[in-house]
C-alpha cells in the first residue's frame, strides 16, 4: 500500500481510506478543510518523494496548519504551518495527499452528527 | 538534543594532531562553506564578505550553483563558498543536489550553518543533519530582525551549551555580526576543536543503529568520506542515492538496516519512510522549544501586511502584476528618454572633433567608434539600467513568489506551473540565468519545458531594441502590446509542447517568504553587477561592429551589402 504515485487508483485509495477513518476522528484531505480554521496534519498518502518533500517544509505528522486562501483559477492553496512560521504554497494535487483532522470546529462537527 | 550521552567524537581526521596557533602552512588553502535552506541569506551574507558576487533574491533557489571565492581575513586567506539552498541532506532538485555532493565529498575545512531564525524550528531539520556529519560548524543565526518583528527570540547561549557548537546572531543585510561571525570560523579552523554534542534518538533507534554500525562494512570506508553513523542514518532514512550506493557495494549490509527500518516502523506503527525522520523531528521541536519563546504578539497591521493581502487577492494580484509590466516599460521609457537626452551634448562635441581629421580609414574608425559608444550610451545605457533597478527591486521584495502564486491556476492551462514563472521572469532580464534558474524544477518535463520557452522572452537586449524602436516611434502602449504578444506566443509554444508531455510530478510546494523592504545599496549593486555583464560582453561587441560597418562603408563595401539585401529591406523602406 506504500509508495503510491498519483493516478487514477491512488485517489481511490485515498478515498476508501478516508472514509474508514471519517468514523472515528474527522479527517479529511487538506484540500477541504476550511479557511481560517487550524487543522492538525494526522498522515499523508503518497510515497516516500512526496513525505521527503513534505518533511523538508516542516510539514510532519502532528503539526498544525491553517489554511490562509486559495489561489484563483483553480491555483493551490496558501498554508501557514503555524509553529513554524512559514508560509508554504501547495498545489491542489500535493494537498490531496495530506490528510489532517480540523481542530477548532472539530467538536462542532461531531454534535452535529448527534442531532 | 536530551542529554548528550557522550557521543562526542572528534571530526574528520586532521593532519596536525595538536592545536596549532595558525593555520598548517603545508595545508592547502582552507574551504569554508556557507550551507543552509533555501532563501535564509546565504548569498547575502557571502556578498559581505565577499564584495559583490552573487545575486540574491527573496525567493527559493536564487543561487542554483555554487561560487567561490578567496577571502581575505584579519592576515588569513581561505576560499569561501556560497552553496545553492537546501532543504534537507535528501535533496531532490538539482541545485539541492549541487550543494549536497560538495558537503560530501569531503574537502570542507568548516561550514557556517545559515539559519532563517524566523523559520527556526524548520530550520532546525538541517542544522542537525550537519551536526550528524561532523564537518567542523559555526551557526549563524540570520534574520535575527525578522525573527523579532514575528515575535520570536532565541536564547544562543542555551544552544552553545545544548550542542557545543558556536552560534552567532546575524543581521545578513546590514552586515551585523558577519565579522564577529567569521572571527569563530578562523577559530574553528585554526584551533580544531569540534566536538559537538551529537542527537541522541529514542532507545530502541539507537539501538538499531548500534546494531547497524557493529557491521559496517570495512569496504565503505573508502568509498564514503563521511562517518559510519552519518551514513547509517541515511540509510535508515531511505535515503535513495545511499541505498543504491551501498547496495552495489555491499547487499547483505543494506539488507540488515532494511529489516532494522521494517521492524522500527512497526514498533511505531508508523510507515517506513516517516519513521527516522520522524524521530529526528521530535528531537529538533525538543531543541526549538528550549531555546526559543514566542510572544505571541497580536500581528500588527503594518504596511507589509496590507500589501501582501492587496498582491494575493484575485484582483489586487493581477492589477499588480499589470502595473508592475506597465511601470517597466514607463519609467524604462521615460528615465531612458531625460537620460538619452543628456547624453546628447557630449556626443555633438566629440563629433565636431572627430570631424576635424582628414576623411580616411582613421577618420572612418574614430566615427565608428563614436558611433558605437552612440549607441550604447544613447540608446542601451538609458533603457537597460531602469529595467535592471526595476528587476533587481521585484527580486528583493518577495513579489515574484507572490505572482507565480497567483497565476499558477492560470499557467496550468498552459501545461506550466507557478514555479515556472520565476524563471520566466528572471528571463525578461536575461535567458541565460534564466534557463540556468530552470534547475530549480523538480520534474525534468518543467525543466525542459521552460528551457524551451525561454528563449521567447524578450530578455532585457531585446527589450532594449523594442524599447528603442518601438518605444521611441509607437509609444510605451504598442511597447506593452509587442511585450505581451511577445509572452501569448511563448505560452502558445508550451501548451503546444505540452500536449506531447504531460506533467506526472506529484505536486508543488513553494516557500511564500515575508515582503521585504528592498534595501537601495543591495538593489544598486546588484544593478551594477549585471550591468558589468553587459560593459564586458555586450558594448565592445557594438563597437567592434560598429567600427568595421564604418571602415567597410569607406570603400563601398555596405553598398553592396545593402544591394543583396535589398529585396528584403527595400519594401520596409518605402514606408
Ligand atoms: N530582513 C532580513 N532580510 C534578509 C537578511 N539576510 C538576507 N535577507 C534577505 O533575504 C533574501 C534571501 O537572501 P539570499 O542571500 O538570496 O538567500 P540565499 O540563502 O542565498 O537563497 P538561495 O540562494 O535561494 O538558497 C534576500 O531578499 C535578502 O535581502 C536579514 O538578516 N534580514
Ligand atoms: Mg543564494
Amino acid at each position: 500500500m506504500k509508495g503510491i504515485t498519483v493516478n487514477g487508483q491512488a485517489l481511490e485509495f485515498i478515498h476508501e481510506e478516508q472514509q474508514e477513518e471519517q468514523q472515528e476522528r474527522m479527517i479529511i484531505s487538506l484540500l477541504y478543510i476550511k479557511r481560517g480554521v487550524a487543522a492538525r496534519i494526522t498522515h499523508f498518502s503518497g510515497g516516500k518523494a512526496t513525505i521527503v518533500r513534505l518533511h523538508d517544509f516542516g510539514l510532519y505528522r502532528g503539526r498544525i496548519v491553517r489554511l490562509i486562501k486559495i489561489a484563483p483559477f483553480g491555483g493551490p492553496l496558501l498554508v501557514e504551518d503555524i509553529e513554524g512560521q512559514a508560509r508554504l504554497m501547495i498545489s491542489q494535487k500535493l494537498a490531496a495527499q495530506v490528510f489532517v483532522e480540523e481542530l477548532t470546529t472539530q467538536m462542532q462537527q461531531m454534535g452535529s452528527e448527534y442531532e | 538534543m536530551s542529554d548528550g550521552q557522550g557521543q562526542t567524537r572528534t571530526p574528520t581526521p586532521t593532519p596536525t594532531p595538536t592545536p596549532s596557533p595558525s593555520i598548517p602552512p603545508t595545508k592547502k588553502m582552507p574551504v569554508i562553506v556557507l550551507a543552509g535552506q533555501p532563501n535564509c541569506g546565504k548569498s547575502t551574507i557571502f556578498n559581505v564578505v565577499a564584495g559583490l558576487k552573487v545575486n540574491t533574491g527573496n525567493f527559493a533557489g536564487t543561487s542554483i550553483t555554487f561560487t567561490e571565492t578567496k577571502v581575505q581575513f584579519e592576515g588569513d586567506t581561505f576560499i569561501l563558498i556560497d552553496l545553492p539552498g537546501t532543504y534537507s541532506i535528501t535533496s531532490s532538485d538539482m541545485a539541492e543536489k549541487v550543494a549536497r555532493d560538495y558537503l560530501l565529498a569531503g574537502n570542507v575545512d568548516v561550514v557556517i550553518n545559515v539559519i532563517d531564525t524566523s523559520m527556526l524550528a524548520r530550520s532546525l531539520e538541517f542544522t542537525l543533519q550537519l551536526i550528524e556529519m561532523q564537518i567542523p560548524m559555526v551557526v549563524a543565526f540570520n534574520m535575527i530582525d525578522e525573527a523579532k518583528r514575528k515575535g520570536i527570540s532565541v536564547d544562543i547561549d542555551k544552544f552553545k551549551h545544548l550542542t557545543a557548537i558556536s552560534a552567532i546572531p546575524v543581521i545578513g543585510v546590514k552586515g551585523e555580526g558577519v565579522d564577529h561571525l567569521f572571527k569563530s570560523a578562523m577559530t574553528l579552523l585554526r584551533y580544531n576543536k569540534y566536538q559537538p554534542i551529537l542527537p541522541v534518538y529514542d532507545r530502541e533507534v539507537e539501538d538499531s543503529l548500534h546494531s547497524i554500525i557493529q557491521c559496517y562494512p570495512p569496504e565503505l570506508h573508502s568509498h564514503f568520506r563521511v562517518n559510519e553513523r552519518f551514513i547509517s542514518i541515511r540509510l535508515l532514512e531511505m535515503d535513495e542515492e545511499f541505498i543504491k550506493t551501498v547496495s552495489s557495494i555491499s547487499p547483505s549490509w543494506e539488507e540488515i538496516v532494511s529489516k532494522e527500518r521494517q521492524s522500527l516502523a512497526q514498533k511505531h506503527n508508523w510507515p517506513e519512510e516517516e519513521v527516522f525522520s520522524s524521530h529526528r523531528h521530535a528531537i529538533v521541536l525538543n531543541l526549538y522549544e528550549k531555546i526559543t519563546t514566542h510572544k505571541r504578539t497580536q500581528q500588527k497591521m503594518d504596511l507589509r501586511e496590507y500589501l501582501d493581502r492587496i498582491i494575493m487577492n484575485p484582483l489586487g494580484g493581477l492589477l499588480t502584476v499589470f502595473i508592475s509590466v506597465l511601470m517597466m516599460f514607463f519609467t524604462a521609457f521615460g528615465l531612458g528618454d531625460l537620460l538619452s537626452k543628456l547624453l546628447d551634448s557630449p556626443f555633438i562635441k566629440l563629433n565636431i572633433i572627430i570631424d576635424g581629421y582628414q576623411r580616411g580609414i582613421i577618420h572612418s574608425a574614430l566615427s565608428g567608434l563614436s558611433q558605437g559608444l552612440q549607441a550604447g550610451a544613447g540608446i542601451v545605457l538609458p533603457y537597460l539600467l531602469p529595467l535592471l533597478l526595476l528587476l533587481a527591486i521585484f527580486e528583493d521584495t518577495g513579489l515574484l513568489p507572490r505572482i507565480a502564486f497567483m497565476m499558477d491556476g492560470i499557467l496550468h492551462r498552459f501545461g506550466l506551473h507557478g514555479k515556472s514563472i520565476l524563471p520566466i521572469i528572471l528571463g525578461y532580464g536575461c535567458s541565460v540565468p534564466a534557463i540556468m534558474a530552470v534547475r530549480n524544477l523538480e520534474t525534468e518535463r518543467d525543466r525542459l519545458l521552460s528551457r524551451l520557452i525561454i528563449p521567447f522572452i524578450a530578455c532585457s537586449a531585446r527589450t532594449v531594441i523594442i524599447l528603442g524602436l518601438v518605444g521611441k516611434y509607437l509609444g510605451p502602449w504598442w511597447t506593452t502590446i509587442v511585450y505581451v504578444g511577445n509572452l501569448a506566443i511563448s505560452l502558445i509554444v508550451s501548451l503546444l509542447l505540452s500536449k506531447f508531455n504531460r506533467d506526472i510530478s506529484y505536486g508543488i510546494i513553494m516557500d511564500i517568504p515575508p515582503i521585504r523592504y528592498p534595501y537601495p545599496m543591495i538593489a544598486l549593486k546588484k544593478v551594477w553587477l549585471r550591468f558589468y555583464e553587459f560593459l564586458k560582453l555586450g558594448w565592445p561587441i557594438v563597437m567592434l561592429s560598429s567600427v568595421a560597418l564604418s571602415i567597410l562603408s569607406l570603400y563601398g563595401i555596405d553598398e553592396v551589402v545593402n544591394k543583396i539585401l535589398s529585396p528584403i529591406t527595400v519594401n520596409n523602406r518605402s514606408y
